[in-house]
């Protein structure tokens, strides 16, 4: 036991204690007695309070990232309205494809793994354009005229005016898409998406606007996002809601119902970052999620291995690299087939 | 990065060198976000600030003079930027000139420039901490947790949190205590 009047030098763990307030009565009457015996206690105390009040300032300054802020800014300083920038991981620009409506130029590129590419078109009448990713592609950076970065899931559309005008920028998609708007009070950014309409208040946040799927769902990542139904069926549903970061706003198409719950998937936005996150997930959901996020082919062959669970990160991995490490921590048997992987068991090690 | 160091990245800028603009982006970005928060308390609101500044920096860079230092500049600019913000948005708080100009001298007093060295050390030796140590101390440190809400976060006692906080900190003061300067 401690004296109450320790002369002690107190341990470190009493010190962090003390500095971080957390002290009882007796401990702290304790690191004050020391201090206050000699001017080399007190040096020492306030050395210590300086090393976390630089930490504290050190971690406070770590809350802006100035890479990922630069890149944005970069994008930004290097657009100019209409023009599409290089991505990071892009390897080959091409053109490609003409739209029925003539005398257009359709800029395509690769991003990330071979094989996708992007259309853009003005129709005839050279008011709007449009974006539109095919089967299995998807635009990882488009950046509309007000300066706003759009990513498009693989099977979608945006439509939006050359220029924005009338104080409101307004845009329509089908499928899915992420949307990191710039902000300007002056001139809300509106998505038309079904029969949702989705107001931003704030800056980023993911549109999943299918038309084959009954809902339309919005993920808010920053900042702030109001979800209208633009389409009221029944007035006694809710017609708005407020969603704030980590939230997750669905409006089933019919009957025109408005929801709003928490996001609880972690992967929502998988299929533009290639960051996935598995905690003690079925293996038959990790194949789902793996075959949504990389257009792959991945099957499995027993109920035994549906059933294995998987808890792992994996940021910007190719997919043959995860089925490697599922390959590996579950002992399994891995074959390619041209597109095509099949996960089973490995008859040689269980039997 | 000394003045005279800023002036000569500045003339490079205007020549529309975008590898010395990054540079004062990288150099200034977090502090000038962080001025932002103290008068905002709105990370993102404050980010957007700071980066749409820098994009209408470089799209006016030929005809921007800087009388003062670039420093001041960028501070003063973010101020400005908002104090429009506030107002656009109608925020309804104290925006005294008293606590705009402490605010505004604190920032601009602090010598971050001699504090690079020490943080890119402290990142190093943060990072050199065992995995649950360095979790422990920024739960505290960065989030703000008592010692309490970290054992229960984490499913451990609090006594472990004690024993960890005070070993994350002896480590660091062994490390670090060049940079402790005490007056």
């Amino acid at each position: 036991m401690k004296t109450k009047h320790s002369i002690e030098k107190p341990g470190w763990d009493l010190v962090a204690k003390y500095l971080a307030h957390e002290t009882s009565a007796a401990e702290q009457e304790a690191v004050e007695t020391w201090v206050a015996q000699s001017e080399q206690n007190r040096r020492e105390l306030q050395e210590a309070k300086i090393l976390l009040e630089k930490t504290d300032y050190f971690y406070k300054l770590k809350r802006f990232s100035s890479k990922s802020a630069w890149e944005k800014t970069q994008q930004r300083i290097r657009t100019e309205v209409g023009v599409i920038l290089p991505q990071e991981k892009q390897r080959k620009l091409f053109i490609s494809t003409f739209y029925k409506y003539a005398a257009i130029l359709v800029l395509a590129f690769l991003v990330g793994v071979a094989g996708y590419y992007f259309g853009i078109r003005n129709q005839q009448n050279g008011i709007y354009s449009e974006i539109i990713s095919a089967e299995k592609q998807v635009v990882n950076q488009y950046i509309l005229p007000d300066g706003t970065v759009v990513a498009l899931n693989s099977n979608s559309k945006l439509q939006f005016p050359k220029k924005f005008e009338d104080g409101v920028r307004e845009v329509t998609i089908s499928g899915e898409a992420f949307f990191d708007v710039v902000p300007d009070p002056g001139k809300p950014f509106i998505i038309n998406a079904g029969n949702a309409q989705v107001k931003v208040l704030g800056t980023s946040f993911n549109v999943n606007a299918y038309p084959e799927n009954e809902t339309v769902e919005v993920v808010v990542e920053t900042g702030k996002v109001q979800v209208v139904c633009s389409e009221k069926l029944n007035t006694q549903e809710t017609a708005e809601i407020l969603l704030n970061p980590g939230e997750k706003g669905i409006l089933l198409n019919s009957p025109g119902k408005l929801e709003k719950t928490k996001n609880t998937d972690a992967n929502y936005l998988a299929w533009k970052t290639h960051n996935l996150v598995f905690e003690n997930t079925p293996l038959n959901e990790v194949v789902w999620q793996l075959n949504k996020t990389y257009h792959s082919d991945i099957q499995i062959k027993g109920e035994y291995i549906e059933n294995l669970v998987l808890t792992a990160q994996f940021e910007k991995k190719p997919v043959d690299f995860i089925l490697n490490v599922i390959q590996l921590t579950f002992g399994l048997h891995l074959e390619q087939e041209n597109d095509m992987y099949i996960l089973s068991e490995n008859e040689t090690l269980n039997k | 990065m000394n003045r005279q160091e800023e002036q000569i990245l500045f003339e490079k800028i205007k020549t529309g060198d975008e590898k010395a603009f990054e540079a004062l982006f990288r150099h200034y970005y977090p502090h000038l976000c962080l001025y932002a928060t103290r008068i905002l308390k709105n990370d993102s609101a404050a980010e957007e600030i700071v980066q749409d500044l820098f994009v209408r920096l470089w799209e006016k860079r030929k005809k921007t003079e800087i009388e003062t230092s670039v420093k001041h500049y960028l501070f003063r600019a973010v101020k400005n930027q908002c104090l429009n913000y506030i107002k656009h948005n109608k925020i309804k708080k104290d925006y005294s000139q008293k606590f705009l100009a402490e605010t505004e001298s604190a920032a601009l007093n602090d010598n971050f420039e001699t504090h690079t060295e020490l943080f890119q050390k402290m990142e190093e030796s943060i990072a050199e901490l065992p995995e649950k140590r360095q979790e422990i101390f920024r739960l505290n440190r960065q989030e703000g947790l008592k010692y309490r809400e970290i054992a229960e976060k984490l499913n451990i006692s609090i006594k472990t949190v004690e024993t960890q906080m005070g070993l994350a900190m002896k480590t660091l003061r062994e490390k670090l205590r060049d940079f402790l300067v005490i007056f």
